[in-house]
């Protein structure tokens, strides 16, 4: 029984595998994605047809059909795990010391490219290619995602790593942009011409506000000017009033002191307050209480 | 195996992972740029607070490295590809416009606002090095992404340059900065070949004192009708005028002292130091590195000749008495306060006692406004 459910295990592990495509492929990198060492360089995507999860770990992945077992996919490594519907990326510069995804060849040496099974004598997908007709930045791919292997290879011009591959190329916006205005000039007098709008409207804006409060200004200062001899009379008589007050408190102040008249300050009761109303949080004394010494 | 063999190979091993062995041409030449920007930064003192941590980050990001230690800025998982993160995703320009707002007094502009015109005009580079890019062969979005180094700062470059060619971005950065460093070589002939003596004599009027009713005015208005017009210039704009408004506003002081100081020095570290290190030579020493670094000195160029025949065209219109020296054309570019202070020292060559440098502060300003709305346009016909 363990035997028949170990051999249906990997019937499924076998059935799934075949599933898998090689599904885009990109000889000639210019300015297309580069890989987490800042490289670019071709690259081909496998795509995982199925609905159930693959492990590419151990198939094998060559540029020459004698020999199929010119780049193993290491085992035991999750990111060889690939989920129903999704994509895996090769990059392709002869440099497999830079982890699983980079393989020991590069595509513009064969013309050929072949997946292989665990076993690396069954074939799971192949293309074929010419070298010399490949364009940079444009890469070939299955335009449909499906799991038949007669699906057309066509070229894409602009290629998609690690994505469906679009039959339909959709401009952006910049594109769109370029071929009404190839050379640019129309997005610079358009440009231009809202910079100067805007920035002159601020402008504009500021010289209204700043003349509103120049005024304001003005009037304030010639208001000051006006009330100027009555403020100052003012202030006159306010620093004279000013002047008996504080003699009139002198006087009373000796008064009082010389017929002892006059409250003590009690001076206690604020240090008395203090400690009868202190915390362990506030307390000074608990800022000056000893670290606990160990017993000689 | 003997213990020497084993000895031997992993001294074997050890020296394959060294530098020494994985070292290339590209690391090497781009060591020496790292070097020549550290010797701009710190003996000529050329804007070092920006050469210094780009030429060190170039240094770090060209040291030759066995891969797969998660070591490089773009390795996923790296300490550095993280910090790098907002620089990608445009996490640090506004930032550090943040700080800018909370460190300019726009007295000068709001004082005389027709400067706002001067900073609008030395835009055209921008658009020049745009049309100049399309002529040469490259897209409409990374020709964007180039013409940005004409608006001569940097923090805008890099976020324009991270939405529309985010390949790019190392060499425009460098480049942005390379020249802001550059302004007080590049201006001064361009401004004394578009100028005559007389004109470089002209003395203007002082600015008069604007109210602080004003002065917190300016950040909030300045914001509705920028950001309403161009909304893809909001995290430049917004970051801008709110670091502003902290200042101006005066019961904010703590928050306004710590964008203009702390804030903006960590995002500064941070950016000069990933944008230095983004320049690995694998991804850096291109032919179309060269152009853009060409391009980029062009777009400089453009822009001060705008900013000074456009004063002479509007002295046209001005009454005697009222008229601008052109002299401070050059500080319509956005590079604060350096283009203001190339105004001062071209003016005060022919006259001494010729400050021009609270009036250049006004285009120069607005010259920041300016770019950061250029490139919310940019954004928003090729983003």
């Amino acid at each position: 029984m363990i035997l028949c459910f170990l051999a249906v295990l990997m019937n499924t592990q076998a059935q799934g595998i075949k599933n898998v495509r090689i599904n885009e492929v990109l000889v000639k990198n210019d300015s297309n994605c580069i890989d987490n060492y800042g490289i670019r360089s071709g690259w081909f995507e496998v795509f995982n047809t199925g609905y159930s999860t693959v492990n590419l770990g151990g198939c094998f992945v060559t540029n020459d059909i004698n020999n199929p077992k010119k780049y193993r996919i290491a085992k035991g490594d999750a990111s060889t795990i690939l989920a129903p519907r999704s994509y895996a990326m090769f990059y392709a510069y002869q440099n497999s010391d830079r982890g699983i995804f980079h393989v020991n060849f590069s595509l513009d040496e064969k013309g050929f490219l072949a997946l292989f099974d665990q076993s690396g004598k069954v074939l799971i997908d192949s293309v074929s290619y010419d070298i010399a007709a490949q364009i940079a930045d444009i890469s070939f791919g299955k335009m449909e995602n499906i799991a038949d292997k007669e699906a057309q290879w066509t070229t894409i011009e602009n290629p998609t790593p690690g994505a469906v591959n679009y039959t339909k190329i959709e401009e952006t916006r910049a594109e769109k942009f370029a071929k009404t205005d190839p050379h640019g000039f129309i997005i610079t007098i358009t440009c231009m011409g809202v910079v100067f709008l805007l920035l002159a409207f601020l402008g504009v804006t500021f010289t209204l506000i700043g003349r509103r409060f120049k005024r304001r200004t003005e009037r304030l200062t010639a208001k000051m000017e006006t009330d100027a001899p009555i403020a100052q009379e003012k202030s006159t008589q306010v620093q004279h009033n000013q002047e008996n007050n504080d003699l009139i408190a002198i006087a009373m102040a000796l008064h009082l002191y010389f017929n002892e008249q006059h409250e003590d300050e009690p001076t206690g009761f604020y240090l008395n307050r203090g400690l009868n109303f202190s915390n362990g949080w506030s307390a000074k004394y608990q800022m000056f209480k000893k670290s606990p010494n160990r017993n000689k | 195996m003997d213990f020497f063999t084993i000895i031997s190979n992993n001294l074997q091993q050890f020296l394959s992972f060294t530098g020494f062995a994985n070292v290339t041409l590209g690391n090497l030449i781009m060591i020496l740029f790292g070097f020549l920007f550290l010797y701009l930064g710190i003996v000529r003192k050329w804007e070092p607070m920006l050469l210094v941590p780009i030429g060190f980050g170039i240094l770090i990001g060209n040291i030759p490295f066995a891969p797969g230690f998660q070591i490089g800025i773009y390795e996923d998982g790296s300490v550095m590809n993280y910090l790098y993160f907002g620089v990608l995703k445009g996490v640090y320009p506004p930032l550090i416009f943040l700080g800018i707002g909370a460190m300019t007094d726009f007295s000068a502009l709001i004082s005389n606002p027709k400067m706002m015109l001067i900073g609008a005009a030395a835009q055209f580079g921008i658009f020049g090095a745009y049309i100049v890019a399309t002529l040469l062969g490259f897209n409409a979005a990374e020709a964007g992404a180039i013409g940005i180094i004409g608006g001569a700062d940097g923090p805008t470059a890099i976020f324009l340059s991270s939405k529309l060619a985010p390949d790019l971005m190392g060499a425009i950065a460098v480049s942005a900065y390379s020249y802001m460093a550059l302004v007080p070589v590049i201006q001064p002939p361009i401004m004394k070949l578009l100028t005559t003596k007389k004109e470089r004599l002209i003395r203007m009027k002082p600015p008069r004192k604007v109210s602080q009713n004003e002065k917190i005015i300016f950040p909030i208005l300045g914001l509705l009708l920028t950001t309403f017009l161009v909304p893809s210039g909001l995290p430049l704009l917004g970051m801008l005028f709110f670091g502003n408004l902290l200042k101006e506003c005066g019961v904010t002081r703590r928050l306004a002292t710590t964008a203009a100081n702390p804030l903006i020095d960590i995002v500064t570290i941070l950016l000069g130091l990933t944008v230095g290190a983004s320049t690995q030579a694998t991804t850096f020493l291109t032919p179309k590195s060269v152009m853009i670094f060409g391009l980029g000195a062009a777009s400089f160029m453009i822009a001060t000749a705008t900013g000074v025949l456009f004063v002479k065209f509007f002295n046209l219109f001005l009454k005697e008495g009222n008229k601008i020296n052109p002299l401070i054309g050059n500080a319509g570019v956005s590079a604060v306060p350096d283009s203001a202070r190339v105004s001062q020292e071209v003016g005060l060559h022919y006259d001494k006692t010729n400050y021009l440098l609270m009036h250049a502060m006004g285009p120069n300003v607005a010259g920041v406004i300016g770019s950061a709305v250029a490139a919310g346009l940019l954004l928003g016909f090729l983003g």
